[in-house]
């Protein structure tokens, strides 16, 4: 690893620890107003990129920041070779391409009554039960098994995939080696899973994507070996999974500290995909992304040497006062254009359109069918892991009359 | 160059004005569009962003954009 010239601005920022995670917007702003561009001497140096301006910048540029080594700084316990973040252009555009055509917005609104069928089932099993937690009975349900049902999996296996996900993800940082063999061991009973599923769909092929990754030729006419398989459906279910958990329970938090937004969003219907993207935009389901320098190169008043780690906080840029005037304030009708909530470039989420769609539904099935649901924020927690994404790990709420 | 977005399959991805910001962005109903400042009276782009431009058509994930000329 490189070291950094004298005059760089250095800093043990660390966005796993759990000093960052008791305070991460204001650390983040420390940062973002002294030294946008600075050096972190956490798990093993990497620079750390804070302003919205260099941002989008440099996630925007795929030739110098390189997406190859995979987008997480430490490794994903699931792999650093994920179908399609850890490629760039133009293999990337090849996986891409494959699997668009199963989470555009044309699709994802076909698939809209089945989501909220799905949705509703859920939440119609909260009312019935008068309390539950809102992490562990909703967020972290629905987009598991939505995802699953897109893959054409048995829904009746996602609680015992989540748990799985849920357990080595909150080990991600955990240096350990007896935590990180037991993720090693999970990450392979997990590919075993998928190429389970692989092998059922090339003996019956269905309308699904599975049935699309494990039988059909992606890139140069060749079918996905069972390596790159597992690694793009490690993906698809690890990416919505936290991320819109987080998002969801980051609203109604934000809805139970101010009645007046949840009267109108209730009311009005249609500011929901609105208070969607503000929210995602302050409370970042996504905390930042990793790249790896290509060539030296000056940026940000630095010179980055090759094979440099970098890490573009989105969580932060999205604070970012130059872009986001009074960047603090919920404002349900912001302009959202310049927000990275969804990321920035080749590698914007693939699934916001299926994320925003699941996020709309469970508003409205809560509104519906919890009426008058009273979340208890005193008791909700909020995750020590902010390094990935702004999540609760429990928020436990009740219908009138039970608490 | 010539620069043509098919707003039929534009779904509002953003990826074009990430990649060439000076020469795409939404409109208010969420779609790409050209931006004024970046179209001639001919209604063509100048060169000078080209590379960028290619690759905003070759990222857009919903292929939306064509370049010609």
């Amino acid at each position: 690893m490189n070291s950094p010239a004298d005059t760089t601005a250095v800093t043990d920022f660390d966005h796993h620890s759990a000093t960052f995670a008791e305070r991460p917007f204001e650390a983040l702003a420390e940062l973002r107003d002294t030294s946008p561009v600075a050096w972190s001497t956490a798990h093993g140096g990497f620079w750390v990129i804070t302003d919205h301006e260099h941002v989008v910048d440099g996630l925007a540029d795929y030739a110098t920041f390189s997406s190859t080594s995979g987008p997480a700084i430490p490794a994903n316990p699931f792999g650093t070779r994920h179908i399609p973040v850890a490629f760039d252009p133009p293999t990337h555009g090849l996986y891409r391409k494959v699997l668009n055509e199963w989470y555009s917005k044309a699709e994802i609104t076909r698939r809209e009554p089945e989501i909220k069928a799905m949705v509703e089932q859920i939440v119609a099993g909260l009312a019935a039960r008068r309390s539950w937690d809102f992490v562990a009975d909703l967020a972290n349900v629905s987009p598991g098994a939505v995802t699953l049902g897109i893959l054409g999996w048995d829904p009746a296996r996602r609680l015992e995939l989540l748990d799985v996900m849920t357990v080595s993800m909150r080990n991600q940082a955990n240096p350990d080696p007896d935590v990180q063999e037991q993720n090693a061991q999970r990450n392979v009973w997990f590919r075993e899973q998928i190429l389970g599923e692989a092998e059922d769909r090339r003996a019956h092929p269905r309308d699904d994507l599975m049935t699309v990754v494990a039988t059909q030729p992606v890139v140069g006419g060749a079918q996905l070996t069972d390596e790159e398989l597992c690694d793009c459906v490690v993906l698809l279910l690890l990416a919505g999974f936290h991320t819109t958990s987080g998002a969801f329970t980051a609203l109604l938090a934000h809805l139970q500290r101010h009645p007046e937004d949840r009267l109108r969003l209730d009311q009005d219907r249609d500011l929901i995909p609105d208070a969607i993207e503000e929210i995602i935009r302050i409370y970042s389901p996504a905390t930042a992304h990793a790249r790896r320098v290509t060539t030296d190169t000056d940026f940000g008043g630095v010179r980055m040497k090759e094979g440099d780690w970098t890490l573009f906080v989105n969580m932060s840029a999205n604070h970012d006062p130059d872009a986001f005037p009074e960047p603090e304030k919920v404002e349900l009708g912001r302009n959202r254009a310049k927000s990275v909530a969804f990321g920035w470039g080749v590698h914007r989420c693939l699934g916001l359109h299926l994320a925003r769609l699941i996020l709309r539904l469970e508003v409205e099935a809560v509104f519906d069918l919890l009426p008058g649901y009273e979340i208890d924020l005193d008791r909700a927690e909020l995750s020590g892991r902010m390094g990935q994404g702004y999540f609760y790990d429990s928020m436990p709420a009740h219908l009138p009359g039970k608490a | 160059m010539r620069i043509d977005i098919d707003r039929t399959l534009c779904e509002g991805n953003a990826v074009c004005e990430a990649l060439a910001p000076m020469v795409f962005d939404l409109d208010d109903s969420d779609q790409a569009r050209v931006l004024p400042e970046a179209l001639r009276p001919d209604g063509t782009v100048n060169d000078e962003h080209r590379m960028l431009v290619e690759r905003a058509a070759d990222g857009c994930p919903r292929l939306a954009i064509t370049v010609t000329g």
